[in-house]
């Protein structure tokens, strides 16, 4: 298929392969880490760590947004989903996320008028077609997603539909980083930065991490073949002492990334003072919330939520698996008490979690030829 | 997240039927030609019990194009839920 198997030929995969092998430093364990989870699912779809040498570590990092929204926020959710007259709609995988008190899933089952969409643009249809209700889109996503929200909200505000709000849980991919770098519990020697993300924001955000690190980037596609590449782009900058911003998704990465798509983030969204990550917990500037032109619509302001904190299940460790401190499989309940089926994590439930990545696509052999 | 072409004879680029079919899967590239999606959508490889944010895999979806400005038949364009946020350079 056009477009799709130039980027997952077997044979340039062994080609990269035997770079990769050839520019290790033998002896030495290199962790890089992939932010993105689009990126952890190909990898394990298609085997690319299997070509990688044991000594190439890839570690997950916390760029699956679903698996980062704390508990707390999916009760207040669901506490809107169960006021009168609302019709709640959100993206299928935030159906199944468990909260404190269930899921979206078990809202709806218990009465609750909640409704999947592809985009918040079928939202802003169901309000213009209800107009005696309130319907509320659950907005999830990083800056990927953040446009689609915005342009919604200014077609609503344009139209004047009243009866449509959004309860917003947007993040922003840099705070994070930035906080895993500083933690002192993960040594990380590179990054497979988030290609979709940068196709907003472009690649200037991500220079402080060689700038206040000294860590390569390389900004990634999702094939298997822009993987393997990237890993070597990786590995080539330590070899050579180097560390910069690299930028390998370049036939749709624009260094620059999509002004026009930051100018309406700016002009809809503005940043929460700090907000809560599951598994990394408060984090400043990371979340965004409606701008005050856009009050009128903030889900957070037209209904009552609970706004509780609440902890992780204890056998969870989700948080862990976030953080890159530990894979899934060493999770207590990966694959026994938590499944895609039964989530018990975050991790679990989204496409793009990691533990969903691993039981999916069976990594469970281990062993690789250290170099 | 698709990559969309914008095929030829399409009108108005918000107009619901010039919008992807995309394969259902996030990160992948697909080439959807016009009126045939089945032919062009990839194997969906789903593992079980997943869930996917922001595809439609049963239906066309909208798709503003307002962050790309003008587009053209041919061009290639990456939506995600529903908007398209980059063209792609092939």
């Amino acid at each position: 298929m056009k477009y799709v198997d130039e980027y997952r030929d077997a044979e340039l995969g062994r080609v990269l392969a035997a770079e990769i092998v050839a520019t290790v430093e033998p002896g030495r364990h290199y962790k890089v880490m992939e932010v993105c989870g689009g990126h952890t699912h190909t990898i394990y779809k298609y085997g690319v760590d299997d070509l990688l040498p044991g000594n190439v570590e890839l570690v997950h990092g916390p760029g699956c947004p679903v698996c980062v929204i704390p508990m707390g926020r999916v009760d207040d959710a669901i506490a809107v989903a169960h006021e009168p007259g609302v019709i709640f709609t959100c993206f299928g995988d935030m159906m199944r996320v468990p909260g404190g008190n269930g899921t979206l899933f078990d809202a709806k089952a218990r009465g609750a008028d909640i409704r999947m969409v592809y985009s918040p643009l079928d939202a802003l249809r169901i309000a213009r077609e209800n107009p005696e209700r309130e319907v509320v889109f659950f907005a999830v996503g990083f800056e990927t997603t953040a446009p689609s929200t915005a342009l919604t909200l200014i077609r609503a505000k344009a139209e004047n539909v009243r009866n449509f709000s959004i309860y917003c849980t947007h993040v922003t991919i840099v705070p994070p980083l930035r906080a895993l770098l500083e933690s002192p519990d993960l040594r990380l020697d590179g990054f497979i930065g988030p290609g979709h993300v940068c196709t907003v924001v472009g690649a200037r955000p991500f220079a402080f991490i060689p700038a206040d690190y000294g860590k390569p980037i390389v900004i990634a596609g999702f094939e298997p073949l822009d993987l393997l590449q990237s890993v070597h782009m990786i590995l080539r900058q330590l070899a050579e002492g180097r560390a910069e911003v690299e930028n390998q998704y370049k036939r749709v990465v624009p260094d620059e990334g999509n002004a026009q798509a930051l100018r309406v983030l700016e002009d809809v969204f503005e940043l929460r003072p700090h907000f809560e990550w599951r598994g990394l917990g408060f984090i400043s500037h990371s979340g965004l919330k409606l701008s005050d032109r856009y009050a009128d619509f903030d889900a957070e302001l037209r209904f009552a939520v609970p706004g509780v904190r609440v902890a992780d299940p204890k056998a969870c460790q989700c948080g862990e698996v976030l953080k890159g401190v530990i894979k899934p499989w060493e999770c207590k309940v990966f694959g026994t008490a938590c499944t895609p089926e039964r989530p018990i994590g975050t991790c679990m439930v989204s496409s793009e979690g990691a533990c969903a990545a691993y039981y999916n696509y069976g990594r469970f052999a281990r062993e690789r030829e250290v170099v | 997240m698709t990559v969309t072409a914008v095929h030829p004879g399409a009108l108005a680029l918000c107009e619901p039927d010039i919008a992807a079919h995309p394969e259902n899967e996030p990160g992948r590239l697909a080439h959807v030609p016009h009126g045939d999606p089945a032919s062009s959508v990839l194997d969906p490889r789903h593992g079980p019990g997943t869930s996917h944010r922001g595809h439609s895999p049963d239906r066309p979806l909208e798709v503003m194009t307002d962050l790309v400005g003008a587009v053209e038949p041919g061009d290639v364009l990456l939506v995600h839920a529903g908007v398209a946020i980059a063209r792609v350079e092939l």
